[in-house]
């Protein structure tokens, strides 16, 4: 009956007030919006510029196809063509597969280290050697070690993408609440129900936030690591365009490396937000 | 909910001495509990009452000398013995049945959340938070869907660590008087560690005063059971703990506790001595829930 009335007969003030809350919600969502599309807008601009300038100077001509226009008219093509999907699908693959292979690695040693003193105390010294030397260092052994191109680039990717994982689960472990323990304990909890009930749970949002990290050192990882030896892929696609002379497809590549990194980071700081069990008031 | 036998407490000779300690937390402590018994340990902070509990529990390996529960040494934690902390600690990517339904979970007997935890909840009068976050609840309701997760294993004994001391004083003396009852009805042994000895005097039916440095049983007080429906009886009988109390320590403890029922609010609290909080012009309501 309440509710009959209340369509009935709307108060106007319910409504006033109904368009001022989405005012309020929608303005600063709005003006965010507006901000990102100046930022975008200036970051297009500066590329224009410099297309100018190389254009005009007679010593860079030959680089005028870098600039935006013939860069987003080649972009055009290979979306229609497929191009951009097959160099893009198997870096993609090879990135996925190295922070799965990070994850494996890391989240589990990021227990351990994050749960035992001892383990920390031994490990702290070896990790932060080890994290400090560049990935593509190990290119020339990964080369030597895998059999295939695919493999030594999955590692490399990995040995990169493994440190913000384990970290980060580290860090999530080392500030769980004392007190959960000690609640699971009390109530019966074996060290299987204590990962899966307790830890992992609570460290979920630490682990999503070191893939994140991951992935964004991937990313950069990929590119450099796919110069090398294999015949597919952005790396690939970038030298194969320099190679060719192929300005606005190598500035067409560059641009298509952006916007999946990003478009990825996004859709995992989604994910991250969906899954957070932290109330944000 | 079904009656529980409440179990039998036999502690033995206990010491015990945290390490890079000087003195003994724990010194030659002995106390049998009674099945069902309701007992509180009071004494002030760092007399070892709470050491005493954790051991009990067997969250905690004593020193030297041994509790028996029901005969049986406590080697450690058990579903048939369960602690009720200071802080609720519910587990915040859960739903309310979710935190009730975990000792079963880990028991193996998850197959009984179903019937067992709105059964639980209707004890504890949160049947309709089932399905919330337990970030939603107030301080008071989630230390009673601790309490409903304490007992879902059916536990005989329930500890409670001071339990109540981080919450406001209308919410305290409802769920002072609702773990009484609960524990009453299902006849669990249950014991109460303290420093207030209004607490005690309400809710158990024998205080154990407990002196630090190192920390013994100093003396045991029967607590009439009248004095739980508050009034006379209840301020008669927290004034005879006082000054048992102060007899042992030469000191007061304090008393912060509300009056403990609505029927009460005829009496004017008088203020021992050497009473620290002030009490009396706290306004008398009957506040069922938390």
């Amino acid at each position: 009956m309440t509710r009959l009335a209340v369509i009935a007969v709307p108060p106007q003030a319910t409504i006033n007030q109904r368009g001022a809350d989405m005012i309020r919600i929608l303005r600063p969502l709005a003006r965010s919006g507006l901000l990102s599309a100046v930022g975008i807008a200036g970051l297009f601009v500066f590329w224009w510029l410099g297309g100018l300038i190389v254009a005009g100077n007679p010593r860079t001509v030959a680089f005028a196809d870098f600039a935006p226009a013939p860069t987003l008219a080649r972009l055009g093509e290979m979306l229609t063509s497929g191009a951009v999907a097959e160099m893009s699908v198997p870096s993609l693959q090879r990135v996925g597969l190295g922070l799965f292979w990070a994850a494996l690695i890391g989240v589990p040693l990021g227990i351990l280290v994050g749960r035992i003193r001892t383990a920390r105390a031994i490990t702290n010294v070896p990790f932060q050697f080890l994290r400090m030397i560049s990935p593509l260092s190990w290119m020339p052994i990964a080369v030597m070690a895998f059999a295939s191109w695919d493999g030594a680039i999955i590692f490399l990717i990995a040995v990169a993408a493994v440190w913000p994982i384990l970290f980060a689960t580290a860090a999530g472990v080392h500030r769980i609440d004392p007190a959960w323990f000690k609640v699971a304990r009390n109530l019966g909890a074996n060290p299987y129900h204590m990962l899966t009930r307790v830890i992992l749970p609570a460290i979920s949002q630490d682990i999503l936030t070191g893939i994140r990290l991951a992935l964004g050192v991937a990313w950069i990882v990929l590119v450099p690591a796919e110069y090398l030896g294999v015949t597919s892929g952005l790396g690939y696609a970038i030298n194969d365009a320099r190679d060719t002379l192929e300005y606005d497809r190598l500035a067409a590549t560059v641009l298509v490396i952006g916007v999946i990194g990003y478009g990825l980071d996004a859709v995992l700081q989604q994910f991250i937000k969906r899954l957070s069990w932290i109330r944000q008031e | 909910m079904a009656f529980i036998h409440g179990a039998h407490i036999q502690i033995e000779a206990l010491s015990h001495r945290y390490r890079a300690a000087r003195t003994n937390a724990l010194e030659d402590v002995s106390l049998t509990i009674e099945p069902g018994e309701f007992v509180a340990l009071i004494g002030r902070s760092g007399c070892g009452k709470s050491t005493l509990l954790h051991i009990m529990a067997g969250l905690v390996m004593p020193t030297r000398g041994q509790v028996l529960i029901d005969g049986a040494t406590v080697e450690g934690p058990s579903p048939e013995w369960v602690m009720m902390f200071q802080q609720p600690s519910l587990f915040p990517w859960m739903s309310v049945a979710q935190n009730v339904a975990l000792g079963l979970v880990f028991n193996r007997r998850g197959h009984d959340a179903k019937r067992r935890v709105p059964e639980l909840l209707e004890l504890v009068q949160l049947s309709e938070f089932s399905d919330r976050n337990v970030q939603d609840l107030s301080g008071g309701q989630q230390q009673r869907v601790a309490l409903a997760r304490s007992l879902a294993l059916k536990p005989k004994v329930l500890f409670l660590d001071e339990p109540f001391s981080a919450l406001d004083a209308f919410t305290r003396a409802s769920l002072q008087r609702d773990v009484r009852t609960i524990a009453r009805e299902l006849g669990i042994t249950t014991v109460l560690v303290t420093h207030d000895v209004s607490e005690a005097a309400l809710m158990a039916e024998r205080a154990v005063i407990m002196t630090s440095n190192p920390g013994r049983i100093r003396r045991n007080v029967a607590i009439d059971r009248k004095a739980w429906d508050g009034g006379d009886a209840y301020q008669a009988e927290r004034m005879s703990l006082m000054t048992a109390y102060e007899d042992v320590a030469g000191d007061s403890l304090q008393t912060s506790s509300l009056p403990p029922a609505a029927s009460s609010t005829s009496s004017v609290i008088q203020r021992p001595p050497l009473e620290k909080t002030a009490v009396a012009s706290m306004p008398v309501a009957s506040v069922r829930r938390a």
